[in-house]
């Protein structure tokens, strides 16, 4: 009898431990508390939006900022000067349900939450791989947007969109958007050439004009180099081949320019039509003349498996004198040359012409960097929207006397010392405040600053880089933020804006490109790299360009086309 | 003698008896052991068994908005896609030079290592070489590589020494031949220290009388290691071949992915890194559950053809 007994509650418990165990992988129930209908709109008030808050306060489920969080205070993921300020300002009690360690745990628990059907937040921003967008669109939970930027969006926002309207074309699926676009810095992702002016003026030659220019620069920079390495020891041109010729670092594009097309990207044909930059014959002439290079020594033998911050590390060792980059490298990392050589005096260069006199390069003002998703059962889109038209008015350009006018919250990235407000970092060091952009969980996940006025960097920059005093609090912003040469380096970009190529291709990819293009990308890189070593030749070029229109490049083009059409007609 | 064959029979037939016991009495006797293994047989089936239904994802094409129940099914077009794919045989052969090479080797030098490594008699110098040889073993790919990458450079500490003696520089990690050298040999030296300890641990057990009475025998210390030491360890050895024989397909994801680039694709890129880029990267999960279905099923053929053979040859079974 006892032994029975026993039995029983042996078995009693082992299943009430697979029980427990099963328990806690299931589906978590749904404990994210349904958004609160807040302020029931009685007839002829006013609503939440035209208010400009909510009343009562309502509830937005959000993911808060990729990364190790950082607090001043007492501050926590849900209960800092941020969300402190929503709650205030628009009555929105921003509750952040996701707290993403890194991207790509952060894209992997997205993926799991869609196909294991869990709620998703209310407001999710994503701002990596187009794969995962297209993989959350195509899940069906997130609403159109199309008629919530109608409704609400602001006049910053839609001035941007109307006049870009391609911004939309990533996130469509079957003629709908289903995304607001997260507004960037036009530009931003413009590249250039960037040299040594110090041995320039060594050597007394002048700023290279043409790709036979640049070809003597680089030979007196290895040969007769000014800070006395030897020819074995200097490599001049450094860049990156490892992830394609045109890339966010240490890029190329800007060189292929020369040859009259812009690669691994959708250029415009005379003809109307677009085709793809990287197989066009310009590309194998540009590749030759870096075989030649690699050849005399001017290239660092080691290209071919670096990756685009690694390129960087030859020339902030000093040992390079010509790169390639945004606006922005002298900011970071080629700044770090001046470490060890103080005097290192680096320029951004205007376009080099080409053999035949052409230029080129990428060029970027759709600007817009990553997404803004709302789930479908969100009861209030408009919240969001109510958020970012007032930062995109306030905060992204404040006026002088506007809350915003130093900063985004008093005691964290500005503070009143010895009665002058500032917002310069040293000082607000020096008196215990460690300013982080973590402190503030912006909603767009834009570091430092949340809503980006496109034009208003580049206005701001070639106006102090035309010597003309900051006068706005976004213009000292950028005065105490950005060098020299990063605002030189806008003025020659915009100067030379007319001759720059933008990707025409913005759309979803299509279906052969989903399918192929992967593999097409592959034989690109391939190819790319080979040529560069010499171990594929001229023929070998025109062998790739075949078999890249054979094995699915001729259809991929056809249905970019397809796509060109639809959306320019 | 007399005792042990008789304590033997006892033995013997307490199982018998044991047999004819029916199994809820047995459960009623040992509960506390079956208390204590339920808990790993549950962990087991919801970590091991249940993920096994993903296989599914292979018949597929798997989109997460629609999850397991609702995506399309497609039949044997992932499988059609790879094995129809020109490269794919030049991926599977390089999986297999580097699986291959690193099998025999990861074998070997272990084998021998153990071998030299017992024969030292000053137990403190065994004991340092010992620790110094499986250290690289904790190091990531993810480490290792920068390291490699930078003094495998052509700038980098290999060539510049090679250079200083009059040698070519050579392009490590940009030139095929001495690509697959490099991630074979690197792959070796980070694990036969590890690899060692299990034959270290076999040749504990090995009887001292039999050396004694070799010694006696006449037998010089090279006639010890050939007939007491290297029989006794062809067990073990027959086990981690069978076992590792299973992992044939894997060459290794995070060592290849680390080290490689554009110019090498051709001797280099191997069944994972390849579904890492085309499939993963476009999201085409379903490709890579097929992969997996794929090497699982390539992993069991070997796995039981190495155990026949082995219990055939050496008359010794695995489990």
């Amino acid at each position: 009898m006892t032994r029975r007994a026993k039995t029983i509650a042996t078995l009693v418990l082992s299943i009430a431990m697979i029980l427990g165990i099963l328990a806690g992988c299931g589906t978590t129930p749904t404990n994210t508390p349904a958004p609160t209908s807040g302020a029931t709109p009685t007839t002829a008030e006013k609503s939440p939006f035209e208010l400009g808050k909510f009343d009562p306060p309502i509830t937005m489920t959000a993911v808060s900022r990729v990364g190790d969080p950082v607090y001043l205070y007492n501050d926590t993921l849900n209960d800092n000067a941020h969300t402190r300020w929503a709650l205030d300002q628009f009555g929105i009690r921003i509750e952040y349900v996701l707290e993403p360690a890194d991207a790509d745990s952060y894209r992997t628990k997205l993926q799991l939450m869609i196909s294991s059907n869990e709620t998703l937040p209310d407001v999710v921003v994503y701002t990596q791989d187009p794969v995962t967008v297209g993989q959350l669109i195509e899940s069906g939970k997130f609403m159109p947007i199309m008629e919530t930027y109608e409704k609400y969006a602001g006049t910053e926002y839609k001035k941007h969109a109307e006049a870009n309207p391609q911004i939309f074309y990533p996130f469509m699926k079957d003629g709908v958007a289903y995304g607001i676009p997260i507004l960037e810095y036009a530009h931003n992702a413009d590249t250039l050439m960037w040299i040594r002016k110090d041995w320039l003026d060594a050597l007394s030659l002048d700023i290279p004009k043409t790709v036979d220019d640049l070809e003597v620069v680089l030979q007196k920079f290895k040969y007769e180099n000014p800070d006395g390495f030897t020819p074995e020891e200097v490599f001049p041109f450094t860049f990156s081949f490892k992830n394609g010729a045109k890339t966010w670092l240490s890029t190329m594009d800007w060189f292929f320019g020369a040859y009259g097309t812009v690669p691994m990207q959708w250029n415009p044909m005379p003809d109307g039509s677009l085709a793809y930059g990287s197989i066009q014959p310009g590309a194998k002439d540009a590749l030759l003349k870096l075989k030649d290079w690699m050849d005399k020594g001017y290239i660092p033998q080691d290209v071919a498996t670096w990756d685009e911050f690694t390129a960087t590390q030859i020339f902030v060792q000093g040992k390079a004198g010509v790169i390639g980059g945004g606006n922005w490298v002298m900011d970071w990392p080629c700044n770090g040359v001046k470490a060890e050589f103080p005097d290192a005096e680096v320029v951004p260069v205007g376009l080099i012409a080409g053999p035949d006199g052409k230029m080129g390069a990428t060029m970027d003002i759709t600007a817009a960097n990553g997404v803004m998703l709302i789930n479908k059962d969100f009861a209030h889109p408009e919240a969001y929207w109510m958020y970012y038209n007032y930062l995109l008015e306030n905060y992204a350009n404040p006026p002088v006397g506007g809350v915003f006018e130093y900063g985004f919250a008093q005691g964290y990235d500005w503070e009143i010392i010895d009665g002058v407000p500032t917002n310069d970092k040293t000082k607000l060091k020096e008196n215990g405040i460690d300013y982080d952009y973590s402190y503030f969980n912006f909603l767009t996940m834009m570091p430092g600053n949340p809503a980006r006025i496109p034009s208003s960097y580049f206005d701001a920059l070639i106006k102090l880089a035309d010597g003309l005093d900051p006068v706005t609090p976004f213009e000292k912003r950028m005065a105490v933020e950005r060098s020299l040469e990063t605002r030189m380096a806008a003025k020659v970009i915009m100067a030379e804006a007319d001759k720059r190529t933008q990707n025409a291709f913005t759309g979803a990819p299509t279906v052969t490109m989903t399918e192929k293009w992967s593999l097409l990308f592959q034989a690109e890189l391939e190819t790319y790299t080979k040529m560069l070593y010499g171990q594929v030749d001229a023929a070998g070029f025109d062998a790739f360009v075949a078999n890249w229109l054979k094995d699915g490049g001729e259809q991929v083009t056809k249905e970019v086309n397809d796509w060109y059409k639809s959306v320019t007609d | 003698m007399n005792t042990r064959m008789w304590r033997n029979r006892k033995l013997h037939a307490g199982a018998r008896r044991r047999n004819r016991e029916t199994a809820l009495s047995s459960l009623r006797r040992n509960w506390v052991l079956h208390l204590m293994v339920w808990p790993a047989v549950i962990l087991f089936f919801i970590f091991s068994y249940l993920p096994m239904a993903g296989i599914v994802m292979a018949f597929q094409n798997f989109k997460p908005g629609l999850g397991f129940l609702n995506s399309p099914w497609v039949g044997l077009d992932q499988f059609r896609f790879l094995f129809g794919y020109d490269n794919f045989l030049k991926v599977l052969r390089n999986t297999l030079v580097f699986s291959l090479s690193k099998y025999v080797l990861n074998i070997l030098i272990p084998f021998g290592f153990a071998i030299l490594l017992n024969e030292v008699r000053n137990r403190r110098y065994k004991r340092t070489v010992q620790t110094i040889v499986y250290l690289p073993y904790f190091l990531s790919w993810v480490t290792l590589a920068g390291i490699l990458l930078d003094m495998l450079s052509t700038q980098g500490l290999v060539n510049t020494v090679m250079a200083r003696l009059g040698m070519e520089r050579i392009m490590f990690l940009g030139d095929g031949f001495w690509f697959r050298l490099t991630v074979i040999f690197s792959d070796v030296w980070k694990s036969f220290g590890f690899n060692t300890i299990l034959y270290l641990a076999a040749l504990t057990t090995v009887s001292p009388d039999l050396y004694e009475s070799a010694e006696i025998d006449g037998a010089n210390r090279f006639r010890q290691t050939l007939h007491i030491t290297i029989p006794s360890l062809v067990p073990i050895t027959v086990v981690v071949a069978t076992l590792a024989l299973g992992g044939l397909l894997n060459a290794n994801f995070d060592q290849v992915f680390n080290l490689y680039n554009p110019m090498v694709y051709e001797k280099a890129d191997i069944i994972d890194t390849f579904v890492y880029r085309i499939g993963l990267l476009s999201g085409k999960y379903s490709l890579g559950a097929a992969v997996g279905l794929f090497k699982s099923f390539i992993g069991l053929i070997l796995i039981t053809i190495s155990y026949r053979l082995a219990y055939r040859f050496t008359n010794y079974r695995i489990f």
